[in-house]
């Protein structure tokens, strides 16, 4: 039975855009495909909850835009990772994992190491 | 950085609002479409592929709306929505809209003006390049100067010394060529008006000798032809030549380009022009523009000037020339004054004899941003009490728009409540009042401006005498005044706004919906928005205290007595050039010219002196009582008078005789001294053949006159001693009194007739009545009584409006409270007086704080005052007795409406 898509934790979309695009220019769509692709569509994303977040970074100057050709031939936006975008997806990248392991170790814990 | 990267995308956003939009909805269909085609291609049917990738997607709007917020278009969208609601809420009222912004205008206008005009006297530098690399010499010294003899502003030093920007030329030359802290130090000197003959017609042109370096130095270049070079300015005679002023070249050559090179006689000497000063410079004194600038080195020429013993060029002892200097890029003002003082206290030494009895000058640098600037000093005290009076008047007409909008807000306070209740937030609420004050404000800072740009040079012609034909200095309307005035309109938008704001954002939603502004008794709070009444009245009052004060200074200063009897009597001036007539002849040409003129048909008598009277000039000398020398305090007042003066100035002689035709050059040296002169140096004496000494010369008392105002008639009666003007050094300009019994006009073109029949070259200048030249010393005084007297008038207007609008407002309110008392069997009459009673109580309240307020401020106007109190009993009490009626008047229309209430309606209001 194939488990239920995982509900996207608060703040997290931000970094995964960032890391999406860090691999090459990406349209809004394509930046979706390559998420759930690399998360084996174990996340589930609201399509349109990724644009607001794509204009937000842009304004923030983390990722810059311009028009080019899609592959199916039609005009798209692609979106690219910036110098301040790359910086900013290693620190998020670092405190992300840092927190993790702090998690993962708590919630590891057996009851006599309580 | 990020910053950066923000503000350009939002900018973006806003500046190509279309292609963003277009964008945006562009990228959202490939969106759509591409995962689409994707389902398509797995199997789905076009049909429900497409409603599942839109359904998918959610809401489309609701994403573009969060899109556009997250580049902070929302902000923008909101404010163009605040402003499209707050103008149909304006265009609602027209009336409260047309009074807000009237009010507005009035203050606002009034505000522009006074900027313009502090912008022309007191900020704006010299429009010149890197005005703020010059720098203005001068120095200062103990009481007793160094030099014999100066031409040129000298003022009292802080420690009572002497202070001036004069030099020697020998001392400029040397400070030039041994400082190295300057780019360039270069010298002027502004003479005054001189003799220019051009085309045979003869005129008086405001001319300045500059030194070779002078164009380089200030940083400023012709606009056409070439500027005065190194070259032109050599003694001797080369070719002299010349660069007139924009508005000269406009006004007498039609801005004609061709005068690049012509030929006119300055003073008889012959002078090329060779370029033309860019417009807005007209030389380094603001407000005394000049019209033809000459090489420095050209005095000798162009500018006889006698009194210096070497010639002005070679005296080290006679100090007139003006020098300033160009900073090195970085240049520290510290190091320099250090620097230059040194090299100064060498040239001292070195060109002056060592007089140990004279106090030694020291160097001080100045700003030289505004070239050697008067306006400043002559122009701050009243124009910062203008920008007070102009400031209260905005205050009130600011107090006069809150109680508008206050009485606004309370019938607003149901639609203001639902807003609320259907969850707008506070801040939301009060951003809308704010943007609805600001387009208020906008609306009068427009007209305001425009009002002020009118206005602007009424001031200024109020403060020039009618006979000066130039300007003394115009009001600037720039890029600083317009910002300023921007301010103030914002400034003031958000003040008069504050108080429904705050009024909005205290309001409890749910009494604001229950009794939908409206109640049966609004005196539980007597005061509320009647606060900003008081204020309106006591600001109004501290006007009308000011006006009071400043009529009651004029009217004094009318009274006053001067001494002699100014009605008919015709007073001109001639300058005869000083190359054509010197010493004797210039004695003997005035003599002829006296003559000529008492013979004019009309002229009852005639006469001449250096000084007219009251004419804001008097001039002080040295004398030693029976010809002793002079000790340091012996100053006395003097006039260099021509026969018949006494007689025509109607001046009384109490003993002895007046000047008669037998005194003359050739005679034995006389005087006549006036009472108060006798007062002081020959006490309990008879004066009558005594002498005096003055200079290197001992003068007979032959007579003893009435004491006359000299100067201003501010000023007591001086130690007046008149010499007989062809027995005193040699004249510059006199000025002639005629007494005239028939038709002005006709005397005058007789004037001129006879003038030209001795010299047709000679020009007659400055005609005017001895009365018209007594009222132009009072320019000052009759500005501040114009001013505070409009001003006055309309904060009572604004107050009035004021006044008006709370009550009629407040009866309205209390409509059913009114109706129950008329029901209950009130006389009309009673209610009358009960509103009446509201208003008068309100308004003394305002008086009595406005009155205690002007005991405060009036006592920085002291000194423009004459032979009044800063609180005068009378001005307070006409004041406050001029509000009072005016509040009663506003009162009565409203007062009236209440009375005549007709209780069934009133009762049925609700």
């Amino acid at each position: 039975m194939p488990t239920k898509p995982a509900e996207l934790l608060q703040g997290t979309l931000d970094m995964l855009i960032l890391k999406a695009v860090s691999l090459g220019p990406l349209h809004g769509y394509g930046i979706l495909l390559r998420i759930q692709q690399v998360s084996k569509n174990r996340l589930d994303i609201q399509q349109g909850s990724l644009y607001p977040a794509l204009y937000r970074l842009e304004h923030q100057g983390l990722i810059a835009s311009e028009w080019g050709q899609s592959e199916n031939k039609r005009k798209a936006r692609y979106y690219r990772l910036t110098a301040a975008g790359r910086r900013q997806l290693q620190e998020e990248a670092r405190n992300w994992n840092r927190m993790a392991d702090i998690i993962g170790g708590i919630l590891a814990a057996s009851p006599e190491e309580a | 950085m990020k910053a950066l990267a923000r503000f350009t995308s939002w900018l973006r956003g806003v500046t190509r609002r279309s292609t963003f939009e277009r964008e945006m909805d562009e990228e959202l269909r490939f969106h759509i479409d591409s995962y689409v085609e994707d389902l398509v291609r797995s199997g789905m049917p076009p049909a429900q592929a497409r409603s599942r990738a839109r359904a998918e997607f959610g809401g489309v709007e609701a994403r573009k709306e969060e899109c556009r917020e997250a580049v902070g278009l929302r902000l923008l969208d909101d404010l163009a929505g605040d402003v499209r609601y707050a103008v149909r809420q304006l265009k609602r009222s027209p009336g409260f809209t047309a009074v807000a912004i009237t009010s507005l205008a009035l203050g606002i206008g009034a505000n522009t003006a006074i900027l313009s005009l502090m912008e022309a006297a007191l900020w704006k530098t010299l429009p010149v390049h890197e005005p703020d690399r010059l720098r203005l010499f001068s120095w200062v010294s103990g009481p007793r100067a160094v030099m014999n003899s100066s031409w040129g502003n000298w003022w009292r030093s802080v420690a009572g010394g002497r202070a001036s920007t004069s030099f020697s030329y020998p001392a400029y030359e040397a400070l030039q060529r041994r400082q190295a802290v300057f780019d360039t130090v270069f010298a002027f000197k502004p003479i005054g008006r001189v003799t220019a003959v051009i085309d045979g017609e003869a005129e008086l042109v405001a001319a300045q000798l500059v030194s070779g370096n002078f164009y380089q130095g200030v940083g400023v270049h012709p606009r056409a032809g070439r500027p005065i070079a190194a070259d032109d300015d050599t003694r001797g005679g080369s070719e002299t030549v010349a660069v007139i002023s924009d508005g000269f070249w406009a006004r007498r050559f039609g801005r004609d380009l061709s005068v690049v090179g012509r030929q006119i006689r300055v003073n008889q000497v012959p002078v090329t022009i060779v370029g033309i000063n860019p417009p807005l410079f007209d030389g380094l004194e603001p407000g005394e523009p000049t019209d033809v600038f000459m090489p420095l080195r050209k005095q000798p020429l162009v500018y006889s000037f006698r009194h210096a013993r070497a010639g002005l060029l070679d005296d080290p002892d006679y100090w007139w020339v003006l020098v300033m200097g160009r900073l090195k890029a970085g240049a520290r003002d510290a190091e320099v004054q250090t620097e230059i003082e040194g090299i100064f206290q060498q040239v001292v030494r070195e060109t002056l004899p060592n007089r140990t009895d004279r106090d030694q000058p020291h160097f001080r640098l100045l700003s030289g941003s505004r070239g050697q600037d008067n306006l400043r000093e002559q122009f701050a005290t009243p124009l910062f009490v203008l920008a007070a009076i102009v400031g209260l008047v905005l205050l009130i007409a600011c107090a006069n728009v809150a109680t508008l909008l206050l009485s606004r807000a309370s019938t607003r306070r149901r639609e203001l409540g639902l807003r609320l209740a259907l969850g707008a937030g506070r801040w939301r609420i009060a951003r809308q009042l704010l943007t609805e004050g600001l387009a208020l404000g906008i609306g009068g800072g427009v007209f305001g401006v425009i009002l002020g740009y009118w206005v602007r040079d009424a001031i200024p012609h109020l403060l020039v005498p009618s006979w000066v034909a130039e300007q003394q200095f115009n009001a600037v309307f720039d890029s600083r005044v317009l910002i300023l005035a921007l301010g103030v309109t914002v400034a003031t938008s958000v003040g008069f706004s504050l108080a429904p704001i705050w009024r909005a954002i205290r309001e409890e939603l749910v009494t604001a919906l229950k009794d939908g502004g409206r109640s049966a008794t609004d005196s539980a709070q007597p005061l509320r928005g009647r606060s900003l009444v008081v204020l309106q009245v006591a600001v109004s009052v501290v006007l009308l205290v000011g006006a009071g004060l400043f009529v009651r200074t004029l009217w004094n200063l009318r009274a006053v007595d001067v001494g002699f009897r100014p009605d008919g009597i015709l007073l001109f001036t001639i300058d005869p050039p000083r190359a054509k007539y010197a010493d004797q002849a210039r004695k003997a040409l005035f003599e002829k010219l006296h003559e000529a003129i008492a013979a004019v048909p009309g002229i009852e008598s005639a006469s001449l002196s250096e000084s007219p009277l009251v004419a804001g000039g008097s001039s002080r000398t040295r004398v030693g009582p029976d010809n002793r020398q002079p000790g340091p305090k012996d100053e006395a007042w003097v006039n260099d008078v021509g026969a018949q003066f006494f007689e025509t100035m109607g001046i009384p002689i109490v003993a002895g005789r007046s000047f008669d035709a037998h005194d003359g050059s050739n005679s034995a040296p006389v005087v006549v001294v006036s009472e108060r002169f006798v007062r002081e140096f020959f006490p309990d004496q008879n004066a009558l053949g005594r002498m005096i000494r003055n200079g290197d010369k001992a003068f007979l008392i032959v007579g003893v006159c009435g004491d006359v105002r000299f100067g201003s008639a501010r000023t007591p009666a001086p130690p007046i001693f008149y010499r007989h003007f062809t027995q005193a050094r040699e004249p510059g300009a006199l000025t002639f009194e005629a007494r005239t019994a028939g038709d002005g006009a006709v005397v005058v073109n007789g004037i001129r007739r006879a003038v030209r029949a001795v010299d047709k070259d000679l020009p007659v200048f400055n005609i005017r009545t001895q009365t018209a030249q007594i009222d132009a010393t009072l320019a000052r005084e009759r500005l501040f009584v114009t001013l505070t007297l409009a001003f006055g008038v309309l904060a009572l207007v604004l107050a009035s409006i004021g006044i008006y609008g709370t009550l009629a407002h407040a009866v309205a309110r209390r409509t059913s409270e009114i109706g129950i008392r008329l029901a209950l069997g009130a006389e009309p009459r009673a209610v009358l007086l009960m509103i009446l009673r509201e208003a008068s109580s309100v308004t003394a309240i305002g008086a009595g704080l406005g009155a205690a307020a002007a005991g405060l401020l009036t006592r920085y106007v002291q000194t423009m005052l004459f032979g009044v109190a800063p609180l005068d009993p009378a001005a307070v009490a006409g004041a406050i007795a001029v509000m009072m009626a005016v509040a009663v008047l506003a009162a009565s229309l409203p007062a009236r409406r209440a009375a005549r209430l007709d209780p069934m309606v009133a009762l049925r209001h609700d």
